[in-house]
């Protein structure tokens, strides 16, 4: 009995150093501890090169394998996209609605499985994971949520989206926005997907913010922010910037509104065009750098105009095309 | 080249036309992925229309998705293998001397009944491959026939590092327990040019 189990020991060991060597990762290409193993005992480096060459000699089906997979891969794809279709026939209905139809649907296929959520522009909803967390999307945003046994992941795709994670020990929450990845265990924070940085903006809580550069080495994190701290994550640079933030302003379009507070008008522009399907644009270049102060109801683009004409002594102009052009008025 | 008779031909592009239309953005994207952009995945997509309509010419076509989807796959792996990027090992060559060649030809041709145990035995290792659960088959198929590392396949599945090593495990007992039940036939090394070797002992 005893012998039978070291041979299975040494078939499970072996089969784990087979994993260890075919990871990819250089670092371990030469691994002391495998190579220890490997010549403290004949049976040991039988067990490990029987099972090293079975692998090996699979290559010769490697291309078969290969397109097979991919066909599969292509079809999951066909079939994912028909679901989506169907659910995304939901999304224009009122978020309660949402909820409802995600559930129903995530009941209803019972495996783990990637599911996407949309909103359009000057849309918002609001999204309940299976797992107790609740996911707000800010207009033109789109997300896919995946949550597994032992892991949470959702994917930014565009957009900015309030997260409202229930904490679980055993369960890490990831956000992956670009090349910004978020951990979580509970918190509640903000991500915004941007340009030239990622901003997450952390309400309660701890997270940790990272970066996977390329496609070898694990995550690096860049930071750790505490609740009241908003890193600005400049992926080309692999650095953030860390600030307190005003909670009212990044939070403001939860309640449909855009608060700013001596921001130029270029950046003010940027911003309240993720809301409108007629774009705002800046005729005048003297312009770009007014200092605007304020919050509109981004729910109503001609609200927004209006208030930007009385208070700042602008004239917009709609342009055949549907573009809004903000001109300086002359006094 | 036979033809077919014109009215089953028209019929046979149609249903190939809209299925083109319907899938033309997902094949597009999964190229793009899989190719590295999107000039070139639209190259790639316009090779697989071009293919598929000269065969609709020839063939009935049963399945017209199932179809551009083979021939997309197909064709994606040809460009890749053209690039180098996958499935390296098939044409890598450890040495690459004369002396090195020599001495990876084989002593003498394969006789009739190795031919016949050969074959069988791929059809083992595609079915072995084919029946692994999804997740650890996809992590072993990308690490062993599309190179990658541990740590892109764990960005890809959107899981942990540890995750895909469990995946491997389980990928690599599953087909230990399938391939080497026929005592010692499926793991004999065959004849080929460029397996890489490096033995745990290095």
């Amino acid at each position: 009995m005893m012998a039978m189990n070291k041979n299975q020991d040494r078939e499970e060991q072996a089969a784990s150093w087979v994993v260890d060597l075919f990871s990819g990762d250089n670092r371990i290409n030469k691994n002391p501890e495998r190579e220890a193993w490997y010549s403290e005992d004949a049976r040991n480096a039988d067990a490990f090169d029987k099972l090293k060459s079975l692998v090996e000699n699979l290559d010769q089906v490697g291309e078969q394998a290969l397109q097979e997979e991919w066909e599969r891969e292509l079809h999951a794809e066909a079939d994912a996209r028909k679901r989506q279709r169907w659910i995304a026939g939901f999304s224009s209905l009122a978020a309660g609605l949402v909820v409802a139809a995600v559930m129903t649907v995530s009941m209803w296929v019972g495996l783990p499985e990637p599911v996407s959520y949309e909103t359009g522009k000057g849309q918002r909803s609001t999204i309940a994971l299976a797992d107790g967390s609740v996911l707000h999307l800010n207009t033109d945003t789109r997300v896919t949520a995946l949550l597994e046994d032992g892991e949470r992941h959702v994917t930014l795709e565009r957009g900015e989206a309030f997260f409202d994670v229930k904490r679980d020990e055993n369960r890490p929450f990831f956000v992956k926005a670009g090349k910004t990845q978020v951990r979580v265990l509970g918190t509640e924070f903000n991500v915004r997907l941007g340009a030239s940085a990622n901003i997450v903006s952390v309400l309660s809580g701890l997270v940790s913010v990272s970066q996977k550069s390329g496609d070898e080495s694990v995550a690096q994190e860049i930071v750790q922010l505490h609740a009241g701290e908003q890193a600005e994550h400049d992926t080309a640079q692999q650095m953030a910037v860390v600030e307190s933030f005003d909670e009212g302003a990044v939070m403001a379009w939860r309640s449909g509104k855009a608060a700013y507070h001596e921001t130029p008008l270029s950046l003010v522009v940027e911003d309240l065009n993720r809301y409108f399907k007629k774009p705002l644009q800046i005729a005048d270049a003297s312009l770009a750098d007014l200092p605007v102060t304020g919050t509109f109801n981004v729910t109503d683009q001609n609200v927004v105009v209006d208030a930007l004409e009385s208070a700042f002594s602008l004239m917009a102009v709609k342009r055949i095309d549907g573009v809004i052009l903000l001109y300086a008025r002359e006094t | 080249m036979p033809r077919l008779e014109e009215g089953v031909r028209r019929k046979n592009i149609r249903a190939l036309e809209s299925c083109i239309k319907s899938n033309h953005g997902l094949l597009v994207g999964w190229l793009t992925k899989k190719v590295g952009n999107h000039d070139d995945a639209s190259d790639v997509a316009q090779d697989v229309y071009m293919r598929v309509y000269r065969f609709a010419n020839v063939e009935v076509i049963e399945n017209p998705q199932a179809l551009l989807f083979k021939t997309a796959a197909n064709l994606a792996i040809n460009e890749l293998k053209r690039r180098g990027r996958i499935l390296r090992r098939h044409v890598q060559v450890d040495d690459d001397s004369v002396a090195g060649q020599v001495a990876e030809l084989p002593a003498e041709g394969p006789t009739p009944e190795e031919v016949v145990d050969h074959k069988q035995d791929i059809d083992a290792m595609k079915r072995a491959i084919g029946a692994l659960p999804e997740k650890p088959r996809a992590a072993f198929i990308m690490n062993r026939f599309e190179d990658k590392t541990y740590a892109a396949i764990a960005v890809e599945l959107g899981v942990s590092e540890s995750t895909v090593e469990k995946y491997m495990m389980d990928a690599l007992k599953r087909l230990r327990v399938r391939l080497s039940s026929k005592q010692g036939a499926a793991i004999l090394p065959l004849p080929r040019k460029g397996r890489r070797g490096k033995t745990g002992k290095s």
